[in-house]
């Protein structure tokens, strides 16, 4: 029982230790918390400024020569821009 | 900032992926539209001028368009996907971008498609499908991505796929088929899943092992 107990331990220990170390030296790993907050930032900056745009009377036709192309290509601004503030 | 997405050596293979896969792809979905009935050629796209102008389109739009694509390639691609390969490995963590990337175009094709279309139906097939396609289109980015670990190659990736489905089918109406394809279009896009499930599997990755391994792997006995 204390041998299960203690390998137990040893075992989250060096487990706890790897995750560590590994979180300092992998630059791309990510706390859960910012892959969440991440996605819905985005979601709702996107979603939000589409709104506004809409409600403001700017038309988004995804083909339209102007004002749908300009404006649907600065929306895939966001994710980049975002993705600066969460790194 | 991290700028190891734009730093990372780029391979010779992503950047043929990049260029070749919309050119293949699209065209050869194009040709299948033509042979089995669902697209219609234009007939302005047999003239003697247009090839070239159709070109330099591609080219302008390309370079002009590229910081765009680049804008939303480094969120999916360089930040998000890795940060769930980590977790999920490579087909899962691509599936969840998929999703993620195919909610996020919502509010784009929903009033995009309200400005064009009057029918809610046809609102509602049209962005459902655009999802879907978006979805399938994770898989080519993400393996394009997993190539060299830099985001340029699937940045230009993303401009060329939105030039040529922009130039050869646009909303049904494009500067070289008619027709209504849509549908057809996405299915084409889901038949190559598997191929870069399979390709993900096999391909080498040396920047993967040694960047975004898993943090969970056992440590080595010291």
């Amino acid at each position: 029982m204390w041998g299960k107990a203690q390998a137990m331990t040893q075992g989250d220990a060096v487990k706890s230790r790897t995750k560590a170390a590994n979180i300092d030296n992998h630059s791309n790993y990510v706390p859960t918390a910012y892959i969440i907050g991440y996605v819905i930032t985005v979601l709702a900056v996107t979603w939000t400024s589409i709104v506004l745009a809409c409600a403001a009377g700017i038309s988004i036709k995804l083909y339209d020569p102007w004002h749908g192309i300009v404006f649907s290509n600065l929306t895939m601004l966001i994710p980049t821009v975002i993705a600066v503030v969460f790194n | 900032m991290q700028l190891r997405p734009l730093t990372r050596h780029i391979t010779a293979k992503s950047v043929i992926f990049a260029v070749t896969f919309p050119l293949v792809f699209i065209f050869g979905v194009a040709s299948l539209c033509l042979v089995t009935g669902f697209g219609t050629l234009n007939p302005d796209a047999l003239g003697a001028a247009f090839p070239s102008t159709l070109l330099f389109i591609s080219i302008a739009a390309t370079v002009i368009l590229f910081p765009f694509g680049f804008g939303e390639e480094y969120g999916w691609r360089a930040y998000l996907l890795p940060a769930l390969t980590v977790r999920h490995g490579m087909t899962r963590a691509t599936a969840l971008v998929g999703v993620v990337w195919g909610s996020w175009h919502l509010a784009l094709w929903i009033y995009s498609a309200l400005a064009e279309s009057a029918s809610p139906l046809d609102v509602g097939i049209r962005v459902g499908v655009n999802i879907a396609a978006a979805f399938a289109l994770s898989f080519p980015f993400a393996y394009c991505y997993f190539l060299s670990g830099n985001v340029l190659p699937s940045a230009l990736l993303h401009v060329l796929i939105d030039n040529f489905l922009i130039f050869v089918f646009g909303a049904n109406h494009g500067l070289i088929l008619s027709g209504d394809f849509m549908v057809f279009q996405t299915m084409g896009f889901f038949a190559l899943i598997p191929v870069f499930i399979w390709q993900f599997n096999r391909t080498e990755m040396p920047w993967l092992s040694k960047d975004i391994e898993s943090p969970y792997k056992p440590a080595e006995p010291t």
